[in-house]
């Protein structure tokens, strides 16, 4: 039987992150994912590090911590991940819509968060292609990307170095308790692990781990599709989208939503988002879907109009009931530890939630007040 | 009918498309790749491969061997 | 019921469509080519061809003669996909077509390996240096090697010779004894064309090197020189056999790959080609997939040639008929005789050809860590190898979006293969079933213009 201090289940942004800051941290940590490295929600996303677009006092400060963490791990580790601070701009078209991105603004700088509102002929400097009707927005200079695979996959490397391990198709089959319910193993495909700590990791799946360790928790998925158009020299310099975008996240409508969220990659190639559908893992095209995001994007970049789209892929963004991620121990069972349901913004906000995780099993003080993110809000104490 | 290949008017008589007329017209090289700036032409021929991509009227990425000529279409070709 | 259809005008899509003219039917051919023809009988305005054309010119009258059958050149179907018994396709020019019987015919395109200098101009396939003298007697150069396997490089060496062109050698990887034979088995037409090949290479002087394979190009922005070497059994270099030799331009062919890319977001079942590995499409007798409705014929049910496109596009073509009930079973029987087992024997043919000209694993002892595996992304050995040996990627899919291997404007139409036994080879054991089969998922099948994709949704 191999003995790990942590197993972390999942070896995707969020899992490697956690494994990351704990084997720094002198934790051995065996990583088990039933899958390939990256292999699900992190290897659909489009490296969103974003503190722009979040409202609640406990996300934002676990977003602006995670996007420092991001450049700090990359000064540690090497940048091999395409981390840039690329800003993003979020920008409406109606009186209305303004108003409400001010009030956003005002409520985010209060909160540490850098915010400037920008003019039509600074707008045409930071974007030169951008749309001329579009005459005001917000700059957020703190707004970063990353290449997420990339990423999961040079901290598991550094984990590795660090005498962790990674296994990978390594299924997780159950779990090994004391008299007391508390975790003490885990069962694998490949062999069990003694273990008190576990870390659930594992995103959309988040809910069949919990259950297989006999709690529960509620982790949906949320489909997007991204359009990547063909290559072309550098049109577009920042994340550039439509303030709709904060509006539908927080939606809970299950049909089609869409507002156009533009960007550039260090590829060449500019992905297109971003469109919300909540109707459980299905991955058929939708072509509605589609002909929106172009429309849209066009609407904010006219130049896009002369691109081709390339590709298109989805991913199934992991979900709470009330949209924040659940980040600590399982109200049920003792040493289960849940990182999920990170939504939209599990690229960027995964150091941080590896953080927190780090600090509530060596017992010390988090970096936050972690009481919101708690799975105990969602769950009856047995 | 008349053609621009990087905004030189050039005469074409028959119909045939871009790859081909451009080798006619001793234009091997049809763009620098993105990253390491090397050259490449026409190599699949049948417009499988994207390798002679060159931008027309405007619009980049276009494969030049499946592109039939047009009267006054602008060719961009990097050599 | 919706009129057929026919994706491909090529050999398969153009006898399809003139049997379901024949029982009275209408179809839809659509090619990305202007012309009808395919990659086989591709030709330019004025339609010359130094063989073969009488077929070409009877089917093509025939289609012509019939109003029912519409032939869309020079268009792409960027999408495709089935839904409830009817098939969809999306066109690059914005519109869409629907129906509830369609035939694959999209053909197949030339396998390539890779090696050092493969990216330089002037480096092209076998097949693309034979589609540019087809289309406009354009010349990819004045002295060129022409190097691989199979016995399509002799047709490709004799056309340019033909029209001019020095060949330099002809180069072929396998220990073959007597292309003639193999050529000849199925017919004697085909003799008499081998036997053409070989006499207008001979009259030449044009140097048939048995066992011997390109291992390099060189050269500054273009081809200048190449370095050719003798390879065993398993395409490994034989030492002290390395020779280099000025010339200005190569074409290498591998053999072919079936395109499968609208049969795959069709959802139809494929199989793996017990020799060559490589994905075909699971036809019924009647060229019907798994699929009802959707038929498939020509390359993409496996490799064949010519005469066994044309069969398997008449038999799809009565079957449709058929299915959409415009003739009988029994009409049917009258309009099929013989046409099973001429299919068969060239199928067999086929595949002993295959086995005969398949790719050895030596291949991948040219390459060195700065050769290029990725034509679009610029990816090389190297780098393929680290995202395995460093990063841990421990399957195909994971390698190819660590190393964007596989993810530029071809979307691994060239590199796919290549990429699947590079990394399986790397990890230490072969592609599986399931990874190769997914080198043909495109579910955006060519780019389509987003202005067009906004347009669509007006």
């Amino acid at each position: 039987m191999k003995t790990a201090d942590v197993v972390v289940i999942g070896a995707g942004v969020v899992g490697s992150s956690c494994a990351l800051i704990m084997a720094e941290a002198g934790l051995k940590v065996i990583v088990v994912d039933r899958g390939p490295i990256a292999g699900g929600t992190t290897g659909a996303g489009e490296g969103n590090i974003m503190v722009s677009d979040k409202e609640i006092v406990p996300e934002i400060e676990l977003a602006v911590r995670s996007r420092d963490a991001w450049f700090e791990i990359a000064d540690r580790i090497g940048n091999n991940f395409e981390l840039h601070a690329k800003g993003g701009i979020a920008l409406s078209r109606t009186d209305s819509g303004m108003a409400g991105l001010r009030k956003l603004a005002a409520h985010q700088s209060a909160h540490g968060i850098e915010t400037i509102e920008v003019d039509g002929a600074r707008l045409r400097e930071l974007e030169p292609h951008m749309n001329p009707d579009i005459e005001t927005a917000i700059h957020y200079p703190g707004d970063g990307q990353c290449q997420p695979m990339l990423s999961a996959a040079y901290f598991l490397r550094t984990v590795r170095h660090l005498k962790g391990e990674v296994w990978q198709r390594t299924e997780v089959l159950g779990f090994l308790k004391d008299k007391d319910g508390a975790i003490t193993g885990v069962r694998t495909a490949r062999e069990e692990i003694s273990t008190r700590y576990v870390v659930n990791a594992t995103g959309t799946w988040a809910g069949d781990i919990a259950r297989l360790a006999g709690s529960e928790l509620s982790i949906m998925p949320r489909r997007g599709f991204i359009l990547v158009t063909t290559p072309a020299p550098r049109l577009i310099h920042h994340k550039v989208y439509d303030a709709d975008y904060v509006a539908n996240v927080a939606s809970d409508s299950p049909e089609l939503q869409s507002s156009a969220v533009v960007e550039g990659t260090e590829s060449g190639t500019i992905l297109i988002g971003a469109s919300r559908e909540r109707i459980g893992f299905d991955s058929r095209m939708n072509m509605a879907a589609l002909e929106r995001l172009a429309k849209q994007a066009i609407s904010v970049f006219p130049v896009l109009s002369k691109l081709e789209l390339l590709r298109v892929y989805h991913g199934f963004r992991p979900y709470s009931p009330d949209h924040l991620p659940v980040i600590g121990e399982d109200a049920n069972v003792k040493g289960l530890f849940h990182c999920a349901g990170h939504e939209g913004a599990g690229i960027g906000t995964a150091p941080g939630s590896g953080e927190l995780l780090t600090a509530m099993i060596l017992g010390k003080p988090t970096f936050m007040d972690a009481t919101p993110f708690l799975p105990s809000r969602f769950q009856g104490v047995a | 009918m008349k053609v621009f290949v990087n905004g030189a008017e050039i005469e074409a008589t028959e119909s045939e498309n871009v790859g081909t007329f451009l080798l006619k017209r001793r234009q091997q090289v049809l763009r620098k790749t993105r990253f390491e700036d090397n050259p490449r032409g026409m190599f699949c021929g049948i417009g499988v491969c994207f390798d002679c991509i060159v931008t027309i009227d405007g619009i980049a990425n276009q494969r030049a061997c499946i592109t039939q000529l047009r009267d006054g279409m602008r060719i961009e070709v990097t050599s | 019921m919706s009129r057929t259809i026919i994706i491909g005008g090529g050999p398969a899509g153009m006898s399809a469509a003139v049997e379901i003219a024949r029982a009275g039917g209408d179809a839809i051919i659509i090619d990305s080519n202007p012309r009808l023809g395919g990659q086989y009988w591709r030709h330019g305005a004025d339609a010359k061809f130094s063989h073969d054309g009488e077929r070409f010119f009877a089917l093509q009258d025939e289609i012509s003669r019939h109003s029912e059958i519409e032939v869309r050149g020079g268009s792409q179907v960027w999408r495709a996909s089935y839904h409830d018994g009817v098939a969809s396709v999306w066109l690059n020019d914005g519109t869409s077509l629907a129906s509830e019987t369609l035939l694959i015919a999209t053909g197949a395109y030339d396998r390539s390996l890779p090696f050092p200098g493969w990216d330089l101009p002037g480096s092209m396939t076998a097949g693309g240096a034979q589609a540019l003298l087809k289309a406009s007697g354009a010349l990819l150069g004045r002295a060129v090697f022409v190097a691989g396997t199979g016995p399509f490089l002799l047709p490709v060496a004799a056309s340019l010779v033909e029209a001019g062109v020095k060949v330099l050698g002809v180069l072929e990887a396998n220990r073959v004894n007597g292309w003639i034979n193999h050529l000849g088995a199925v017919d004697f037409s085909k003799m008499k064309d081998a036997a053409r090949y070989f006499k207008i290479l001979a009259t030449a002087k044009v140097p048939i090197r048995i066992g011997y394979a390109i291992i390099e190009a060189r050269g500054d922005g273009r081809v200048e020189e190449v370095v050719i070497a003798k390879v065993d059994r398993n395409f490994a270099v034989k030492p002290g056999s390395v020779e280099v030799h000025k010339c200005d331009a190569i074409a290498t062919g591998w053999g072919f790959t079936p395109d499968l890319t609208l049969a795959h977001s069709l959802g139809v079942t494929t199989d793996i080609d017990v020799i060559d590995r490589s994905v075909v499409v699971h036809v019924d007798a009647f060229q019907e997939t798994s699929q009802h409705g959707v038929f498939a014929a020509g390359e993409s049910t496996g490799v064949g040639g010519v005469d066994l496109a044309l069969i398997e596009g008449r038999v799809a073509g009565i079957a449709i008929a058929v299915q959409r009930g415009l003739i009988s079973t029994m009409d049917a029987k009258n309009r099929s005789v013989g046409l099973a087992q001429e299919r068969s024997r060239i199928r067999k043919f086929a595949q002993a050809l295959l086995s005969v000209y398949k790719i050895r694993e030596g291949w991948r002892s040219w390459l060195h860590p700065e050769t290029i595996i990725c034509r679009c992304e610029e990816v090389t050995f190297a780098q393929v190898r680290n995202v395995v040996h460093d990063l841990g990627a421990s399957d195909v899919r994971t390698a190819k979006l660590l190393s964007r291997c596989g993810m530029g404007m071809c979307q691994g139409r060239v590199c796919g293969r290549i990429v699947a036994d590079v990394v399986g080879a790397e990890i230490g054991r072969s592609a599986t079933d399931d990874e190769l089969r997914g080198i043909h998922n495109r579910p955006i099948a060519h780019p389509i213009s987003l202005a067009t994709l906004a347009k669509q949704g007006q």
